[in-house]
Parts: structure tokens; sequence; C-alpha cells
């Protein structure tokens, strides 16, 4: 009896502990299906037309998720404020992937069955190649702004996008004008065996690119590599510091690159680098400090540029997101909805247009898009479901990004 | 190579501050407290938050000291009293979902971005024979090894210490002597979440930030090292921390490209050939 009355004491705490932390990790929303709804119609007679966002806002990459959906929310509340699209406003489901491409592909198809008319995301390129690999058999038009390895938009036979510049696209332009900037002609290759944005690039666009325009990597063979959550880099710089190149390549996630900057530094190494678009954000500077220094950096977004529609959005955004400079890639996903919007417009779709009518319309009408002025500047498809996007070249000094 | 070894031994001066709450946690209430690593990250990226620009650093130590201390006491209250202390693997799997929501509340309260230290660390490098020389690593690794020390003689010579490893053989015998075991417990945890706090601080001096992401690996390597060192033992977790810290720097320095693998390869190895780990007693 004693027994069993302990049991009952015990296990309710057990099972609290347990939900909390299920409620914690993200996995329960305040609706039972875990969506929410953002931004919607206020005083319109049209049905609402719903797009859906895919995002990690649990996980590693939080803060990421967080500054993405922001920019979506704002996107879709300055186009409703404007009158929606043909009469119709526009209604935000956002479903949380916690960094789990399975989790994304259930969001996908979650979102499939509620009927959104398109997806905005998902963020990483592990959870873009599984869900673009579904994309086919929902038959939505997926758009991530933020995957950027090469050749992923195959896998969805013409119903995924990227509103990204893929690494091919961004090293063809950032490693010539990177030679060029400091004379480089040989580097040595460091990157993050763990991380698969970092790998993908390490592997794949970085050693074609290289070939294609003339730079020699010095440890082809064997470069240096580290893994994700690393904090001491003392011998991997030490192993740096042997190698006999121009400059260094360093593809990494932004906190462990801020670390290898600050240890570059402590070491006395001075040659120039050139790193990963996803180094432009709040942890690289954290970790690395002022200690940053001839860190050049391929984005897709100019945070301090003078054009007023950028400003404005960097204003906004940063009234609303909690820890500024904002996640450069955020503009991509803004744009992301712009261009919905525009395509949709251009259809004449509206909330009561059929949902597999206005999904293929969306999709042709993607396809075709040209010339697109976003705030990350002039963006095309033209065809091709990998945009063309404009490429913004930063170099880091003592800690602070000033453009090429 | 020199520089290699340095490098090594002073990671592993840290992994083995980690190890030894964990091993203090398990030698005196044979409980596994899997959400240390958590209050590890949680204690600094804390720690930095609440301690704003101009702050000495020390403040920063203490905070993390503190803030450690306090959510292991915590895990005491929440999880192990709870379910009972003869229950180790409900206790564990408690102390699961305890790291769990430590994880995502730092994540929802400060975003997944590593947090960079508000203060300026005093840097002060010097090269001896060619071998580069922080005295920040070497201050760290002097509190480290004075902290450890000052570990064993506590739970070997002082009263609370032997009332500890009295507790780890028989807790109904001690509790029967009038020994406050709910206090002793507390206590255990106390010092082991203060441990997991000061070697978050002495990463943070090394190097100046910490991300919200890094309790869970490194978590998992206090744990591999306790397991190597020895199930309770705390010289066994010192010596094991310092040699993986060493391993895992000749490997990086190798480019064996398996570094991360280096903690479990080492636990199958000892497991191998001493079960009970490097310095384990030996169990009936």
């Amino acid at each position: 009896m004693a027994r069993r009355s302990a049991l009952r004491r015990t296990y309710p705490l057990t099972i609290l502990c347990a939900a909390l932390a299920l409620a914690a990790s993200g996995c329960s929303g305040d609706d039972p299906s875990g969506s929410e709804v953002g931004p919607t119609s206020a005083g319109t007679e049209g049905e609402p037309i719903s797009i859906g966002l895919v995002t990690d806002l649990s996980g590693r990459f939080v803060s990421f998720g967080k500054d993405i959906e922001a920019a979506t929310n704002l996107a879709v509340e300055r186009i409703n404020a404007d009158g929606g699209v043909n009469g119709s406003m526009l209604e935000l489901v956002v479903e949380d992937t916690g960094g789990e491409p399975e989790q994304a592909v259930t969001a996908v198809r979650d979102l499939a069955e509620d009927g959104v008319f398109a997806i905005s995301g998902p963020l990483s390129s592990g959870e873009a190649e599984t869900v673009y690999a579904q994309a086919a058999q929902v038959m939505v038009p997926i758009m991530s702004g933020t995957a950027n390895k090469d050749g992923i938009t195959e896998l969805g036979e013409g119903w995924t996008f990227l509103n990204q510049a893929t690494n091919t696209a961004l090293y063809t332009e950032a490693l010539p004008a990177w030679m060029e900037e400091y004379g480089v002609s040989t580097a040595a290759l460091v990157y993050d065996a763990e991380e698969p944005v970092s790998a993908g690039a390490a592997m794949g666009a970085i050693p074609a690119v290289a070939a294609d325009v003339g730079l020699e990597i010095v440890n082809a063979d064997s470069p240096i590599t580290f893994t994700r959550g690393q904090t001491d880099f003392a011998t991997t710089v030490q192993v740096i510091g042997e190698t006999d190149a121009d400059g260094l390549i360093i593809m990494s996630a932004p906190t462990e690159a801020g670390l290898i900057a600050a240890e570059l530094a402590r070491q006395g190494e001075t040659r120039p680098i050139i790193g990963h678009p996803s180094q432009g954000s709040q942890s690289f500077f954290e970790g690395g400090g002022q200690e940053i220094t001839d860190w050049m950096l391929p984005l897709i977004f100019d945070r301090d540029s003078t054009e007023p529609e950028v400003q404005e959005f960097v204003s906004a955004m940063n009234e609303v997101i909690a820890a500024p400079p904002l996640v450069a890639e955020s503009a991509n996903y803004y744009d992301s909805i712009f261009m919905l919007a525009e395509v949709m417009r251009d259809a004449d779709i509206n909330g009561s247009t059929p949902v597999e009518e206005a999904r293929e319309t969306i999709r042709a009408g993607l396809l075709d898009l040209s010339d697109f002025p976003g705030v990350t500047g002039t963006i095309s498809f033209a065809g091709n479901a990998e945009a063309t996007k404009t490429i913004h070249l930063v170099v880091v000094q003592n800690g602070e990004p000033t453009p090429l | 190579m020199t520089q290699v070894l340095l490098n090594g031994v002073l990671l592993g001066a840290t992994y083995a501050l980690l190890a030894v709450g964990y091993t203090l946690v398990f030698g005196v209430m044979r409980l596994l407290t899997l959400a240390h690593g958590q209050i590890f990250m949680a204690a600094g990226v804390v720690s930095l938050v609440i301690t704003g620009p101009g702050t000495p650093f020390w403040v920063a130590g203490v905070c993390a000291v503190a803030i450690g201390a306090g959510l292991s006491v915590l895990t005491d209250l929440l999880c192990f009293r709870p379910v009972g202390y003869h229950r180790p693997i409900p206790a564990a799997v408690a102390t699961i979902g305890f790291g769990l929501v430590i994880h995502n509340v730092i994540v929802q309260l400060y975003g997944s971005n590593a947090v960079g230290a508000p203060f300026e660390v005093p840097r002060a490098d010097f090269t001896v024979n060619g071998v580069l020389v922080s005295v920040v690593q070497l201050v760290s690794l002097l509190i480290t090894a004075v902290v450890m020390v000052a570990t064993h003689l506590f739970v070997n010579r002082t009263k609370w210490g032997v009332a500890m490893r009295a507790f780890s053989e028989d807790p109904e015998a001690v509790a029967v002597l009038g020994v406050p075991t709910r206090w002793l417990s507390a206590l255990t945890l106390g010092i082991a979440g203060a441990l997991a706090g000061l070697a978050s601080f002495l990463v943070i001096l090394r190097v100046t930030s910490v991300s919200p992401s890094s309790g869970l690996e490194i978590g998992l390597i206090g744990l591999a090292i306790m397991t190597i060192g020895g199930l309770g033992s705390l010289p066994g977790a010192m010596a094991a921390g310092i040699a993986l810290g060493v391993l895992e720097s000749v490997a990086d320095y190798r480019g064996f490209g398996f570094q991360a693998a280096v903690p479990w390869l080492l636990l199958v190895v000892v497991l191998l050939v001493r079960p009970r780990g490097l310095l384990g007693a030996r169990t009936s």
C-alpha cells in the first residue's frame, strides 16, 4: 500500500516534467494541430488566401526562424494593409519544424491538407532536401529563402523553388572578387564536417568553382575539418597555421566561425578569409567580436543599403525582432511573400479560386517571374526554379562589415 | 607537438571540471543527472545576459557558479525527490526532461544565437620556446586544479564529505543516525552545479561567448568522461578528462577527422579493457 501511494505521488510529477519538456520543445502549440495563424483578414468580404510558412521556431536555429517569421508576418500585414490580393486578404499559417527534416515533411503535408496555396520555407538545406522530395506528391509550390544547396529544386519536379542564391552562384561571383581584392591564388579549405550546409559547400560547390576560376586549393585531398559544437579551436587553428596558402576558405555555421576568428587572431593569423553567407549573423559577430578581420562574406542582403525600401524594412524589423542585427535571409522571406502576391494578382487568383487551380497557376507564374524588385535586389526565375539574386560582397574589418 | 599537448591539457581541464560534477552526484547518490550539460550552458548564458557592459568579468563568474548551483539543486527538488532516490532510471529520465526544459526556456528567452561576453577579458599571451601560452588558460588550469583538489579533500576529509560517502553506502543508516539527508543531496547537487557553472565561466573566459546549443554536446562528453574514469571516482574523472582533452587535440592535429568520436572510441576501449573504468572501484 505504501508503495502504491508512493507511485501515486511520483508518477504525476514525472508526467508533469515530461509534459513541460514537450511543451517547451515546441511540440505543442496554440491549437491542436500545432499551427499558428498569423496576420489575417480584417473587414474584408472575400475568402482569405492561406499561405504556409514552415520554419524553425524551436531547436538550434530558432533565432533564424523567429526573424523569418517576423519578416513574413510583416510582408503579409503590408499586403493586407494595401487591400490584399484581388479582394482577398492573406492568411499566414505557421508550422514549426524544430529543425528536423521529418517534422518539416509532416508540417508540409498538414499545410497541404489545410488548403494553403503556397508554402514559404523550410529553413535549412537538410530540411529542404527532404521536403522537396515530397513536393510532387502534395503538389503545392514550396519556396525556401534560406536553403542553398545546388540542385535540390530538381527533387521537386517543378513544384519547388529557391529564393536564395545557390552555393555555386554565390562563389562564382565571390571567389574571383576575393582573389582580386587580396591577390590570392592559393587557399586552404577548412569546414565543419558535421554541418550539412558547410560540408555541402566545401565538398561540392567550392572545389568546382575554385577549379573554374583558377584558385588552387592546397589541401583539396585532405581539408581541415572540425565538428559542430566544438568550442576549443586552438589545435585546429594551429593546423591551419601550418598550411602554405595565400588565403583561407572557412565553411561553417556562425557560432563556430566566430570562435575560429577569435582563435585565429590569438595565434596571430592574418591571411584573408572567405566565409559562408550564414556567417553574416549575430552568433558570428558575438563569437569573433573585433577580432574578425579581412573576412569576406557573400551575402544576399545589404542591411546598410541606402535604398528607402531596404531602410524601411530594416527599421520595421528592428522593432519586432529580439536581437538585431536581423538575419539577412529573413529579407528573402519578405520578398517571397510579395512575389507570391504579385503572381496571384497577375493571374486573378483570390480566396475563391479552387485550391488545385491556384497552386498550379502560382507554380507557373513563379517560373515566369523576372526582374522582381525586392528588398534583396532584383530577383528572376525566368524558367529556372533557382532564383537569380543580387549578391552583396562585404568584408568584415575589426568586427564591422563594410561593402567591398 | 608540445603546443598540441598543452592545448589538450587545457581543454581536458574543462572537461574534467564538468565530469567531476557528474561523478560527485553518481558517487554519492548513485544517480545520473542528465541535465548537467544544460545547466553548464544555462549558467553561462544567463550570467552573460545579466552582467552588462562595464561589469568586472569576475562578477559573471560568481553569477555562473550561483546559477549552476541553483539549477542543480532544482534538479534534486523537481526530479530526484519526487521520483525517489532509490529509482535511478526514472530519476535519470526525469533529469532529461528537466534538461530539455532548461534548454528550451533559454532558447525562448534569449534566442539560439551565441551570447557574447559584455565585458573585456584581459588577454596576455606569451611564447615559451615556440609554444603559445595564454594567461587566461593558465589561470583557468590553476583554478581547475585547485577546485578539483578542494572537492577531493572536501569529500574525503570533512564531516559533510564523510556523510556524503556514508550516504552513498547506506542512505537509510545515515538517515537513522540523524544526518539531514535532504540537505545532503541538495549540497551534493549544489556543488556539482557550481562546478558546471565554474566550467562554463572558464570556457567563456577562453572563447568570450557561449552558445545555447552547447549543452547537449558537452553534457554527453562529461558523461563519457565519468564512465571512462570509473563511475563515482573523482580522481578517475580528473584523469579521464585530461586524457580525453589530449587525445582530442592530437586527433585534431593529425587530421584524423573524427575528433567528435574520440570520447566514444575511448569509452569503448576502456570498457573492453577495464570495465570498471580507469580508477573505478571493483564492484560485486
